[in-house]
């Protein structure tokens, strides 16, 4: 046990670097919404969102079943959720000095808003949204999507 | 009679399932909407599957009520469903971010006159919004390197961090960028001193 311990903290220490560069711990987007029960869950653990919250890239936006929150991004993709949702934001690349970008989603269940912005302007096939049946690419866009059953 | 009634509400509820199943719109889906601007888009459903079906006309929509399904032609949403399904997501959307976009005088850091006076504005919209934040993004013309512009770029937005700071706005909440010459809002040929290209982006949101 003790062996496994300390091959996990041995992991955990190699991991800090690896994800604690500046790029990756820049927030990525900011709450602009809330309402109900919604959260965002990260790696260090779960909290009821508010206005003006940062979210990070593998943060989990979700909400109970009167909940809804809403989240801009740093190129001004605007996204909400409604109630009884869970999305994941798997990646967020805005590094137009580098010609990088992505963002990609994944909603595991509920209903979203998503109106594009830059990303999907500089580049469109950089922006997806996954679902449990199926991606959506887009194209300089808004829409709704739902996912209700897997 | 009770135990009658009961049978007959069972009956009703399996038969509005099935006819649900079969006919109504899928469980899992996506709706286009409208864009502001009225530019052509679309979205493209690519199903488990591989099955491909693009929606390019804003109110219509396409999905799967399973994983394995083939993605339905494209087809109108009723006002009432579509409601019903996101209206609650669609009431938490933020307000759409509002742009300004600031000139600046040849190869330098200068704003010009013109632009200077649209700053109290920047200022104005962020206090209508909760937790405000600022995008500034320096943009160039196509003359000079990569390095050159790119540089310049941040030095303009830089500056315009720091005018807006000035008269008001909490600068941790202002993120400064540069794209340099790589997102010219007037497409041109490399060396082409055009001014309109010559911007800085503020974005409030």
């Amino acid at each position: 046990m003790i062996r496994v311990l300390q091959v996990l903290s041995v992991a955990a220490a190699l991991a800090v670097p690896a994800v604690g560069t500046a790029q990756e711990r820049e927030p990525i987007g900011s709450v602009k919404t809330v309402s109900g029960a919604a959260f965002v869950q990260s790696a260090t653990g779960k909290s009821a969102a508010k206005v003006g919250d940062y979210v990070y890239k593998n943060d989990t936006i979700e909400t109970g079943k009167d909940g809804a929150l809403g989240v801009t991004f740093k190129d001004d993709t605007q996204v909400s959720i409604g109630g009884d949702t869970q999305l994941v934001l798997d990646d967020f690349v805005y590094q137009p000095q580098k010609e990088q970008y992505s963002f990609s989603s994944s909603l595991a269940k509920g209903t979203l808003f998503m109106a594009t912005g830059a990303i999907a302007k500089l580049k469109p096939e950089a922006v997806q949204v996954n679902t449990p049946s199926g991606t959506l690419g887009v194209r300089g866009t808004r829409f709704v999507l739902q996912v209700a059953e897997k | 009679m009770t135990r009658r009634r009961g049978w007959g509400t069972a009956a009703l509820l399996l038969l509005a399932a099935a006819l649900g199943a079969c006919s109504g719109p899928p469980k899992n889906m996506v709706v286009l909407l409208d864009q502001p601007d009225g530019r052509p888009s679309a979205v493209i459903f690519t199903s488990k599957a591989g099955q491909q079906v693009r929606v390019d006309k804003p109110g219509l929509a396409t999905g799967v009520d399973r994983p394995g399904d083939k993605p339905v032609e494209p087809f109108q949403l009723e006002k009432e469903e579509f409601d019903k399904r996101f209206g609650t997501a669609l009431a938490a959307r933020p307000l759409p971010p509002v742009s300004f976009l600031l000139y600046f005088k040849f190869d330098s850091a200068e704003l010009t006159d013109a632009s200077k006076l649209e700053l109290p504005k920047i200022l104005e919209v962020m206090k209508t919004r909760p937790a405000p934040e600022v995008a500034v993004i320096g943009h160039t013309d196509l003359v000079g390197t990569q390095e050159h512009n790119y540089e310049l770029g941040l030095k303009r937005a830089l500056i315009v961090k720091k005018m807006i700071a000035d008269i008001g706005v909490d600068p941790t909440r202002i993120d400064t960028t540069s794209h340099g010459k790589r997102n010219p809002l007037v497409p041109t040929a490399e060396g082409v001193s055009e001014a309109r290209n010559r911007r800085v982006q503020v974005s409030v949101r």
